[in-house]
């Protein structure tokens, strides 16, 4: 979907952003590997608590993240979205669902009021995503998770390709990223907020085609093998996405 | 300066203003008084109604006041502008250009000046939605960015994955490849033309390269 503004897909364009995003569920959710960091930090974080957590789901689209963990155990789902493109299907698994332009409206809930937040995919589409940032910090509890994701700038061919062309693939003219997330401007604008529990890369099943993707198959399983962090030395060679996961400072 | 929201910006205005009296002149140096000569060179009418976006101290206004421009206006976040530069501007307005519409009338200038501003914004699509609003058709938006297709940045972008002109020390947030230019600019304005300020390199080797237009 190409670059439009808040109000275009609100009005004019609103029947083109429905039928796009009433289909839309991001790869990394697709995949599985979005609920699988998610678990995984929120069982290292919470334990057997944490199907009790209470989670705002940021820019849902559809619901298909919101249904996948309701479907896993956890119940209290809170969404928030420019309108509401959820498919009927998935409406069940939120609690509340609230509209709310991300980059120019206050989180329509009090301070402190959840647990955890994510925003897969959410950030870079948003005019201006450091608001959206200052709001989910006053929106969760002190301790509180948040994992947000983004395009991964600095995988090798994103790095071949900005030198060779000065742009990045994932931020072309025709697509609806707006906003990059370079290491500096997360330390400021995000990490101000935050801090860090754990970063992981999320990459293509698609790079395991081919004669060349058996080999990076073979490669990855020997980086897997030989323990957690070369796993994701190797996978942030390939990653398309950053996931980011954060703990809400006490200020 | 550290990355600052745009309250906490307000909240250190004296600091700030002082900084900005500090830097009067060594501001024009930084872009070595290019902008001046840009201008100049491009705005023939010296009637033309120009609006300078983050005014700062006053300085480029009271450099093109000098050279017969009369039409002056001005807008920033907070009032920067030095006490001996202040008569010189038709009307000056404080507003976050993030957030906030300008109070100006839809077509309203012929010119708008931007000199080291849109990296600053959080949301410079308000920003750029709004000059459009208030310049009148055909009229001209003058600006710059900091360049991250310099050989510099791409280097050090290919070996450790950063933007050292958004590193962490410093307040720039907006960052504009190719793809977000063209989806941010380009929607609303006509491209003209470009060019380069070149600034020395300070890498060891690079710097030692004679005939590049940094080193001369």
């Amino acid at each position: 979907m190409k670059y439009l503004t808040s109000e275009e897909i609100l009005n004019e364009k609103s029947e083109e952003a429905h039928e796009i995003l009433e289909k839309c569920t991001g790869k990394s959710v697709r995949d599985n590997f979005a609920f699988k960091v998610f678990d995984a930090y929120l069982e290292k974080g919470f334990g057997n608590n944490k199907h009790n957590l209470k989670i705002l789901d940021l820019g849902p689209a559809s619901g298909g993240f919101a249904k996948q963990i309701n479907d896993s155990g956890y119940v209290n789902i809170y969404g928030a979205d420019l309108d509401d493109y959820r498919i009927d299907i998935n409406k069940k698994s939120f609690k509340e669902f609230k509209k709310c332009d991300l980059s120019w409206e206050k989180i329509p809930w009090s301070d402190g009021s959840f647990d955890v937040a994510d925003a897969w995919c959410i950030l870079p589409h948003l005019e201006n995503p450091f608001f959206c940032v200052r709001e989910i910090a006053r929106v969760l509890k002190t301790g509180g998770v948040f994992i947000f994701t983004a395009p991964f700038l600095a995988s090798k061919p994103s790095r071949d390709y900005f030198v060779k062309y000065g742009d990045f693939g994932s931020y072309k003219a025709s697509n609806n990223h707006l906003v990059l997330f370079p290491p500096g401007v997360v330390e400021k604008s995000v990490l101000k907020y935050f801090d860090i529990l754990g970063i992981e890369y999320h990459f293509r099943t698609k790079i395991f085609n081919g004669w060349k993707g058996q080999i990076r198959k073979i490669v990855f399983r020997i980086f897997k093998r030989m323990g957690d962090g070369w796993r994701k030395k190797i996978a942030r060679r390939w990653a398309y996405n950053i996931f980011y996961i954060l703990k809400k400072k006490e200020l | 300066m550290n990355y600052l929201t745009s309250e906490e910006i307000k909240k250190g205005k004296e600091k700030i203003k002082n900084k900005y009296e500090i830097l009067q002149g060594r501001r024009l140096l930084a872009l070595k008084g290019k902008n001046i000569d840009i201008f100049f060179k491009n705005i023939k009418n010296l009637n033309a109604n120009v609006l300078d976006i983050s005014t700062g101290s006053g300085a480029f206004l009271k450099a093109i006041c000098d050279l017969g421009y009369k039409n002056l206006y001005g807008c920033d976040l907070d009032d920067y502008v030095s006490e001996n530069i202040k008569h010189l501007i038709k009307d000056f307005n404080t507003l976050d250009l993030s957030f906030n519409q300008m109070p100006w009338e839809d077509n309203s200038f012929d010119i708008v000046t931007a000199w080291e501003v849109f990296e600053h914004f959080e949301n410079p699509h308000n920003a750029i939605r709004e000059i459009h609003r208030v310049l009148k058709p055909s009229g001209l938006l003058l600006f710059s960015v900091p360049n991250i297709f310099h050989i510099v940045s791409r280097l050090v972008f290919l070996r450790r994955g950063l933007f050292p002109r958004w590193n962490e020390t410093n307040n720039h947030i907006s960052v504009f490849p190719h793809g977000i230019f063209e989806k941010a600019f380009l929607r609303y304005f006509d491209f003209i033309s470009d060019g380069y300020i070149h600034a020395k390199i300070s890498l060891p080797f690079l710097n030692q390269i004679k005939w590049l237009p940094e080193n001369k």
